[in-house]
């Protein structure tokens, strides 16, 4: 196994990434994002340890990178804003690597805000032939959400939230309610057209509940048999991934990404490891 | 197909003309394994000119969550001080990052271990004849032991980490509170006498994502920079961050026992809101699916400060001329 350290160009940044490759010749690329703000590696080296078990286990190379502002590479960064994923970094990161390395299969994990990323290129890239979205943030707000968030930021949000009558009937009943929004639901389904997708989740993060599983499984419910049956979401069982703060947690994401993407790889056309199962949370065994 | 191992190669280094420097991956091996770190320096330095720039320096990573908190920071440390005129290696010490060894391995000798062959690794590059060490919090208390122990000529810590024992008593800690508030399922708080008992049993403890091994636990716990430093007669710079523009107490301790070693020594306090925070979690969430960093301007006015004093302090090219007053 061998590790390249490389500064990407893109536009006036150079965006630092770690590509690691197996000793035999790779059977294909896996792109690994971070959330926001951490790292290329990630925290507590969950992306570096992956990318040893993915050369040495399946004989994958890996990419991993630094988001503009982040780590090693240029530029900076106070605030990261979902409205601006940096879609167009991970795709340069991307075709650099598969240029390097020569390579044409491709899959991509992202975890968090990285998830989305992951998402996009899924969907961007016709070669990519998996993507892991590992507590995928999905639902936005709702307009009546955002109409209350607007309130709030004028000071009446306070007001109501002062008069017990109020609040239940407004911010209990509209604040919390969320849906998918095209963000999500277009790259999904544009996504399955050619990839797999695996959803990631803890049964105790709080950007997974039953409606999300929900909204999940009713974009995956549209879609034809054999796209649908691209589709997975996994729940673990036990404590939230965010952050991955325990061993435990980073030992079983790290075992699900490897074990997925090498079934993913394991066959020339990649397509040979679809899970053909209808779509259903399955909880691990604690 | 084969790797285009010249188009990778080409591109392990960048020139930033703007900041008038270039960086360099390098995979040097640092203590017990391989790891990756970067060299900045500034673009004079590509040219052949000898002795053109002889003070080089090393960045000592901080401990556990620290490491990642304060990386970035440092970054932009490495590329300040390059920009001064000055050769700059950063690095994943060992059980961070790219680095070779798995967390288990994280220690204070392996801190030191990793700072020493760092210190090795940037005398030995073009140019370099003496080198100066810096680091923050944890990074800090490494930096001053590999100085005192190496006689070198330089050093800057930032809020260093005085007492090793209530710096290991803050970390137990930071999981105690994490099982409070329920979010863990190891049943409940554990309480500090559980996880020394674990350490003590077991060999190790999970906080909060971070394997702390037993030989951590004891070599931190024990150790004090007020009582290590011994001999260090070089020039140090001591920034403090603080809630107030006071000095803290150990700090004071700290600048006190550097000037009776008989080294010149300058003091500086960085005032925040936030310093309490110092290498902690640094980003916040907010409305509107935005994450802010609530200590970027932290960040930069350390070092803002600590490129400052290098400036003050030392002529780029010549480390033993001091800049005029």
């Amino acid at each position: 196994m061998r590790n390249y350290p490389v500064f990407v160009p893109h536009g006036t940044d150079h965006i630092a990434a770690v590509i690691t490759v197996p000793d035999e010749e790779p059977r294909g690329l896996v792109l690994l994002l971070t959330g926001g703000s951490a790292a290329r590696s990630h925290r507590f080296k969950v992306w570096t340890r992956t990318a040893r078990r993915l050369a040495d286990e399946h004989a994958l190379a890996s990419v991993r990178m630094d988001y503009r502002g982040t780590g090693d590479s240029t530029g900076s960064l106070r605030q990261w804003r979902m409205s601006e994923m940096p879609v167009d970094q991970a795709l340069a990161v991307l075709s650099f690597a598969r240029r390097g390395l020569g390579v044409d299969r491709v899959a991509v994990a992202g975890n968090c805000m990285g998830s989305r990323v992951a998402l996009a290129v899924a969907a961007e890239v016709p070669e990519c032939i998996g993507a892991i979205c590992i507590r995928s943030p999905i639902l936005g707000p709702s307009n009546m959400s955002k109409a209350l968030e607007k309130a709030g930021r004028l000071g009446v949000i306070s007001w109501i939230r002062s008069n017990a009558y109020l609040r239940r009937m407004l911010v209990q009943r509209f604040a919390g309610r969320k849906k998918t929004t095209s963000d999500v639901r277009r790259p999904v389904l544009r996504a399955l057209s050619h990839s797999h997708l695996l959803f990631l989740y803890s049964e105790q993060d709080f950007t997974f509940n039953e409606q999300v599983e929900r909204e999940l499984n009713g974009l995956a419910a549209r879609l034809p048999a054999a796209e649908r049956s691209r589709y997975e979401l996994r729940v673990l069982a036990g404590q939230h991934l965010k952050g991955f703060e325990s061993l435990d947690i980073q030992r079983r994401v790290i075992e699900s990404v490897v074990e997925w993407m090498g079934a993913r790889f394991a066959s020339p056309s990649g397509r040979q490891a679809s899970v053909e199962r209808p779509p259903v949370t399955a909880a691990e065994p604690g | 197909m084969a790797i285009d191992e010249a188009m990778l190669e080409r591109h392990s280094r960048h020139r930033d003309e703007a900041l008038g420097i270039s960086e360099t991956f390098v995979q040097p091996r640092l203590g017990s394994g391989t790891t990756v770190g970067v060299v900045s320096r500034p673009l004079g330095m590509a040219q052949p000119l000898g002795m053109a720039q002889p003070l080089g320096w090393v960045i000592c990573p901080s401990f556990a969550m620290e490491q990642i908190h304060l990386g970035r920071m440092e970054v932009g440390l490495a590329r300040a001080i390059s920009a001064a005129g000055f050769p700059v290696l950063r690095y994943h010490g060992q059980g961070y990052g790219d680095s070779e060894l798995g967390m288990r391995h994280a220690d204070l000798s392996s801190h030191v271990a990793d700072a020493r062959d760092a210190v090795a690794l940037m005398a030995g590059v073009e140019g370099v004849e003496q080198v100066g060490v810096l680091g923050a919090r944890f990074g800090g208390l490494v930096a001053g032991l590999v100085a005192d122990d190496g006689d070198l000529p330089f050093m800057a810590l930032v809020e260093p980490v005085i007492r090793g024992a209530q710096y290991m008593r803050d970390f137990l800690r930071t999981q105690v509170f994490f099982d409070l508030v329920g979010t863990s399922d190891n049943g409940g708080s554990p309480g500090m006498e559980k996880l020394r008992d674990a350490i003590a049993s077991r060999g190790w403890a999970d906080i909060r994502g971070f394997k702390l091994s037993a030989q951590a636990y004891e070599e931190i716990s024990g150790v004090n920079l007020l009582e290590r430093m011994r001999r260090f007669h070089g020039s140090s710079f001591v920034l403090g961050v603080s809630r107030t523009d006071r000095f803290a107490p150990g700090l004071q301790a700290l600048t006190d026992v550097l000037r009776q070693m008989g080294g010149d020594v300058e003091q500086d306090v960085v005032q925040d809101r936030l310093a309490s925070n110092f290498g902690q979690h640094h980003h916040r969430n907010e409305a509107g699916n935005k994450k802010t960093d609530i200590q970027f301007g932290l960040y930069q006015e350390v070092t803002s400060k600590v490129a400052a004093w290098i400036g003050r302090r030392i002529v780029p090219g010549d480390p033993t001329r001091e800049a005029p007053a």
